[in-house]
């Protein structure tokens, strides 16, 4: 239990509060990356090309509750007094989350017309679990200071994929203020698991006229487990081949969308918008579900005292118990194929650009061709769909091209759960190399086990222009 | 070399500046969950023509009934328990006092842990409450407990109750405390 708390902990504390909120990127088109959050961005470059396995590496998650600090500091408390705070300072609606993406290929090019056509390959892993506050308690502190409370069964909610995404996009200016973008995707499902919508209670109840001191209810209980891919990597002779196999459309297939636009109200101001992965994977492949369902009253043992005969035993009382409880709750594999909805992403932002890059350039900033706005600030959102509710983010951005290789971009977020996230990052062309590098939580960066929230993204192209 | 120079600062500016301090990780040996859970155990309302004569010679009379616990010697109660809180509340309404006798066995029949517990004599108007804890704390004892898979409960009375009224009532509890 210590290995599974310390490596939950590893894994999820300190890490992104809204998984795949590339503040920093969206918007930034010295990044080709941005295509990916936005199919709409407007590209400089007339063709791009990702060095292999190193365009986009991304990582992200985080703890809405709880930082490595906060249970892990320096102290003369004891560590468990400071976990018990933690859990009782979190509730059923803090999470955390890990999402992580590499880029394996991604290419780009300008056409005849003008409109910018993109594609690639990146592989993702995506995992979120909501906080069983409940589920919690009870391992912590076990049901005996909780006679009475109904623990909340349904707050088990987690999901976990691994997948491949095969993507092919257009931007395109579709009039002189308006540029849409769109990108079809095949998802690859490597494996998933997922564990939402349950319900149920289990309470302990200590009332007056009951056959014994406690009843142990079981109350409306529906849980399911949903899997796909486990099977066939666990079994496999070599994981790594299984792995790439199911990634090269070997498993379970999906499709989604992303669409995008960029609009410039006039020569300032300019609102883009984007929803991102709209789409689904259908499990039909190594499919495994398990669910349990039913209700369950335990009073004890009621001894009968049954006159028996010399030699002859009594009642099998614990086995007719277990009897009734398989009865009672009834328990379901099945191999039943299921459709899994990808989590959406929105992001919109309202931006206004000013100043020209170089001493006396005139910028007609309409004309896409012409010179960019040197300075640009304005506000993002970000939303993602997740099972309970939408996870929201407000950013607040400044950019700026410094020479004539390098810009920056630095964004300060607030979210339902932290209000001083400072991100920033910055992107060089030297040459035709094309290198970005984006950190959030700045303000933790001087001791990240007290982050909540952290995230990166880093990655390598070549720019190529034809003049 | 400049514009390299300059993300080469920025980047290695940004590496160094980060770190993770004033924490100890070691302190994740020190983790341990102590839940403390309450569970009901047995419960019975026998009435005194119940009673059997047992022995030789008839030399008392008894109930006894038995059941498996399989949970007790599962190997994650071994390594957790370490402390147990048998509750017991006997109501008894019969001009009788009782002897009661708790075993723990394990899978060959042998006893591993046993206790008795004297019950008062009361009335059909004014039944009397009799109540024991039974607590298990020390090393020893916890390992005898967690070897036992099945409990029985035996009621002794030396003179027959069979020609009386009232009731005997148990309900009883665990607290099993636990550490892992």
């Amino acid at each position: 239990m210590r290995s599974l708390i310390l490596i939950s902990l590893s894994l999820f504390v300190g890490i992104g509060l809204n998984a795949q909120n590339k503040t920093i990127v969206f918007g930034y088109e010295e990044i080709p990356q941005s295509l990916l959050v936005n199919p709409a961005a407007d590209m400089e470059q007339d063709f791009h090309v990702g060095i292999p396995l190193a365009s986009q590496f991304y990582l992200h998650g985080g703890s809405s509750g709880v930082s490595v600090y906060d249970i892990f500091q320096e102290s003369s408390t004891d560590i468990n007094v400071r976990i018990s705070e933690a859990i009782n300072r979190m509730d059923n609606r803090d999470f955390f989350t890990v999402n992580q993406q590499l880029e394996l290929i991604s290419v780009g090019w300008k056409n005849s017309k003008g409109d910018y056509l993109s594609g690639g390959i990146y592989q993702e892993v995506d995992v979120l679990t909501y906080f069983p506050k409940d589920l919690a308690d009870l391992a912590w502190e076990g049901n005996r200071p909780y006679i009475g409370r109904s623990f909340d069964l349904g707050e088990l909610s987690v999901t976990a994929e691994a997948l491949m995404v095969y993507h092919f996009g257009i931007s395109k200016q579709f009039s002189r203020n308006l540029r849409v973008g769109a990108r079809a995707k095949l998802y690859s499902s490597i494996a998933h698991a997922s564990s939402t919508g349950n319900r149920g209670t289990f309470t302990t109840f200590q009332t007056e006229g009951t056959p014994n001191i406690y009843q142990h209810i079981i109350s409306n209980a529906d849980l399911e487990v949903k899997t796909s891919g486990f099977t066939a990597l666990s079994e496999a002779n070599n994981v790594s081949s299984e792995a790439v196999g199911r990634a090269l459309l070997g498993g379970n297939l999906g499709v989604g969308f992303d669409f995008g636009v960029s609009y410039d109200w006039n020569r300032n101001w300019t609102f883009d918008a984007s929803i991102i992965d709209l789409g689904f994977v259908y499990h039909g492949n190594d499919v495994q579900r398990y669910g349990a369902e039913g209700d369950f009253l335990l009073d004890g043992i009621e001894f009968i005292f049954p006159p028996l005969s010399e030699g002859e035993r009594t009642l099998n009382y614990y086995a007719r118990l277990t009897d009734r409880f398989e009865e009672e709750i009834v328990r379901d594999t099945s191999t039943t194929g299921y459709l899994q909805m990808r989590p959406t992403k929105v992001n919109a932002a309202l931006s206004y650009g000013w100043g020209t890059f170089g001493e006396g350039e005139e910028c007609d900033c309409l004309d896409k061709g012409s010179t960019q706005y040197r300075e640009r600030a304005g506000v993002q959102l970000f939303s993602v769909i997740r099972p309970r509710r939408p996870h929201m983010a407000l950013s607040a951005f400044y950019y700026r091209r410094l020479t004539k290789f390098l810009s920056a971009k630095v964004a300060y977020t607030v979210d339902e759960y932290s209000a001083n996230n400072l991100g920033a990052g910055f992107s060089a062309d030297l040459g035709p190399v094309n290198f970005y590098f984006t950190v959030d939580n700045i303000l933790r960066y001087g001791n990240l086990a007290r982050a909540k929230n952290v995230s990166l993204q880093l990655g390598l192209n070549l720019k190529i222009n034809s003049e | 070399m400049r514009p390299i120079i300059i993300i080469c600062l920025i980047v290695i500016s940004c590496i160094t500046a980060s770190c993770v301090k004033d924490t100890d990780f070691d302190q994740a040996e020190q983790i341990a969950l102590t839940p403390e859970f309450e569970l009901d155990l047995i419960y019975f309302t026998v009435e005194p023509g119940q009673f059997q004569a047992s022995g030789g010679l008839g030399e008392s009379f008894r109930v006894t009934d038995t059941t498996d616990i399989r949970f007790l010697d599962d190997n994650f109660v071994v390594d957790a328990l370490t402390r147990a809180e048998i509750f017991f509340r006997f109501t008894n309404s019969i001009p009788r006092d009782f002897t009661t006798q708790i075993e723990f066995l394990n899978d060959n029949d042998i006893v591993r842990y046993a206790f008795e517990i004297p019950v008062a004599g009361g009335s059909v108007s004014a039944p009397v409450i009799t109540e024991h804890i039974e607590v298990i704390e020390t090393a020893e004892d916890i390992a005898e407990l967690t070897r036992s898979s099945q409990v029985v409960i035996s009621v002794f009375v030396p003179e027959s109750p069979q020609d009386l009224e009232g009731t005997l009532n148990l309900q009883s509890k665990t607290t099993y405390f636990l550490e892992y």
